[in-house]
């Protein structure tokens, strides 16, 4: 006989198959030399339904970057948790959180630093899987060439330095290095940003290609809606380190409400009163319709 | 041109750094063997033309070569017999790097006539060996000292700056204790720490111990300051999302970016930590005599007389001299940003 379970224990213990990724009031202090503490992240809450793209934006500062440390474990939050498929994410430590971490990669803004320049490319990429032990030597240099492969480099490739690569390859190679692990969550922080338009496009393409290819869930991170449009299911705004609005990216751009929602998506002017930092306590997320949540 | 000039002060490193290895080979006599009848007799004259004929025959030297009369002038005049140099001739035994041998590159055939090639000091021994014992002496406690304080400078300096917290605050307060203590007076008061009269072997370790504490700060200051920049480095972050544990990261990631200036800094401290094995020497509180250091041999030429009298008691200067030189100008050019850098550094 199944023991009666209390509703209100019920959303913790379960294991819901279709979240992947559940951040809960999650916050991040920085104290800084001069003035009082920053809350860069500001009890944030939503959660990454597997499989899908799950776009986050907002202006450069606003805490995005420091949400996806806190996601990759990068950077120790404040308050809050976050699940991660039924796993208590953020409060995994030591060995444990080692062996865990490859379940979620990350891709860095800019790939001239994110890739160590004295590395070459095959061990860029297969240095994962020796960090984790897979297979031997061998086995790791073709899982290594097949990867590049995939993303649309050549094997002979394998032996240069990250630096005789282009913009566009050098990222092309560091989504390589993050698919090695095959991770369940990946963290794409601004990916395509400094870029120019043509890689940006190739590698939204390719991501796009990899996102159906290797089943990832992805947490998509730009201060540019029209990718936002092209490439995520769902979209959350942060601002001044809180979250505005989350909704289906259609609804977003069909019908935002929030007023900062609105000055990114220039309906409105810049000019209008988007709320400021005094007001930042009060308000709290609302469904204002089906996976409609905004901040008032 | 600078470049050559690189090359070439790098090359006569090199030249000096083998002949420290193989000191006892190229030396004909032990630093210690002495000549008493010989003592001050200035740098034997070897003749590579037979006077009479005129044709080179094998190189030879006069039994009684010049004789220095009592105002301290040489008369050129060379008589009694002659004696052929030899090479590679039979001597004193010594020890290399595990083998055992008595050929020593020249010397006479007749053990009891010496060859002076520099001259001889006030007990008739060879200038030629001692200088070169001496420099093996100051080259090995230069390198050993640079290789324990880059070690253990790094070793603090990682710690200090990759773990943060109450371990880089006392790292660093020790560092900074050391670093506002005077050089000279440091080194003289840990050496007052030990014993006056040392062997040499003592000597050697004592001065590294002494070195590398009188080092380790500014090594260690400066690999904390680069560690806490490369660990902010995204290919690290990167390493860490992939679950790399700390020494994987430190070592694969980390280290090899500090190599720059660690080795900046080796070809700037070796000439300090041989001019420091030089001071102590001549100050009497290092090497002591009979052993032998570029140090000690210079408290023979400290007096007018002898700049006079037996000015060859002056090379070991002139070699102290091209030795610092070189290390500096390599140092100077490997740190100066924009120079020429060749790819084997």
């Amino acid at each position: 006989m199944a023991k009666p379970v209390t509703p209100s224990l019920a959303g913790v213990y379960s294991v819901n198959r279709d979240i992947c990724l559940e951040v809960n009031n999650l916050t991040v202090r920085f104290q800084s030399a001069t003035a009082e503490e920053i809350r860069a992240v500001d009890g944030v809450s939503f959660t990454v339904k597997s499989g899908e793209v799950f776009g986050l934006v907002g202006e450069s500062g606003c805490g995005k970057t420091t949400l996806a440390h806190c996601i990759a474990r990068l950077l120790r939050a404040d308050s809050g948790s976050i699940r991660f498929q039924g796993l208590d994410w953020s409060a995994l430590k030591g060995k444990e959180l080692r062996r865990q971490r490859r379940r979620i990669q990350m891709i860095f803004q800019d790939p001239a630093t994110s890739l160590n320049p004295r590395m070459t490319v095959g061990q860029l990429v297969a240095e994962p899987l020796w960090i984790h032990r897979l297979g031997n030597k061998a086995e790791r240099s073709w899982k290594a060439v097949e990867l590049l492969e995939t993303v649309g480099l050549q094997a002979n490739d394998a032996i240069r330095k990250p630096d005789e690569f282009s913009g566009g390859q050098r990222q092309r190679i560091a989504i390589a290095r993050a698919l090695a692990l095959e991770p369940e969550l990946l963290i794409a922080d601004e990916p395509v940003s400094s870029l120019d338009r043509t890689a940006q496009g190739e590698i939204l393409e390719l991501l796009d290609r990899m996102q159906s290819k290797f089943q990832l869930t992805t947490l998509f991170i730009t201060h540019n809606l029209k990718l936002v449009r092209e490439f995520c299911q769902r979209v959350a705004v942060m601002f001044h380190g809180r979250l505005v609005e989350i909704a289906e990216t259609e609804t977003l751009f069909e019908e935002a409400a929030h007023p900062y929602t609105r000055v990114l998506l220039g309906t409105i002017g810049p000019d209008v009163t988007v709320g400021s930092e005094g007001d930042r306590g009060t308000k709290s997320l609302r469904e204002v319709s089906e996976g409609h949540w905004v901040a008032m | 041109m600078r470049r050559y000039l690189l090359y070439l002060a790098a090359g006569i490193l090199l030249a000096l750094c083998l002949a420290a290895l193989v000191t006892p080979f190229l030396a004909p006599y032990s630093p210690k063997q002495q000549f008493r009848e010989f003592s001050h007799s200035p740098p034997t004259r070897v003749h590579f033309l037979d006077p009479e004929s005129g044709l080179p025959p094998r190189p030879f030297v006069y039994t009684n070569p010049e004789v220095s009369d009592s105002k301290g002038s040489t008369s050129s005049e060379s008589t009694g017999d002659r004696v052929t140099v030899r090479f590679f001739v039979k001597g004193v035994p010594f020890r290399i790097l595990g083998v055992n041998s008595g050929t020593h590159l020249f010397g006479l055939e007749d053990p009891d006539q010496p060859v002076f090639l520099l001259g001889s000091d006030s007990l008739g021994r060879d200038l030629f060996s001692r200088i070169l014992y001496g420099l093996r002496f100051s080259l090995v406690v230069g390198l050993l000292s640079i290789a324990v304080t880059v070690l253990i400078g790094t070793f603090s300096g990682t710690l200090a700056g990759w773990r943060g917290g109450w371990a880089d605050r006392v790292i660093m307060r020790i560092c900074d204790l050391f670093l506002s203590l005077p050089g000279l007076f440091l080194i003289l008061g840990i050496r007052a720490v030990f014993p006056l009269r040392m062997s040499a072997s003592n000597t050697l370790w004592m001065m590294v111990f002494i070195f590398a504490l009188f080092g380790w700060g500014v090594v260690t200051r400066v690999v904390r300051g680069q560690v806490l920049s490369l660990k902010q480095r995204d290919y690290v972050l990167a390493a860490r999302t992939m679950g790399a544990s700390d020494w994987y990261i430190v070592i694969r990631h980390i280290l090899p970016f500090t190599s720059n200036y660690l080795r900046v800094q080796c070809t700037l401290f070796v000439p300090l930590f041989i001019l420091g094995e030089i001071t102590m020497s001549f100050l009497g509180v290092g090497v002591q005599e009979p052993d032998v250091s570029l140090g000690n041999l210079l408290i023979a030429a400290r007096s007018i007389s002898a700049m006079t009298q037996h000015p060859w008691e002056m090379v070991p200067a002139l070699l102290v001299f091209v030795l610092v030189f070189c290390f500096n100008f390599v140092g100077d050019e490997l740190k100066a940003p924009g120079r020429v850098r060749p790819q084997w550094w």
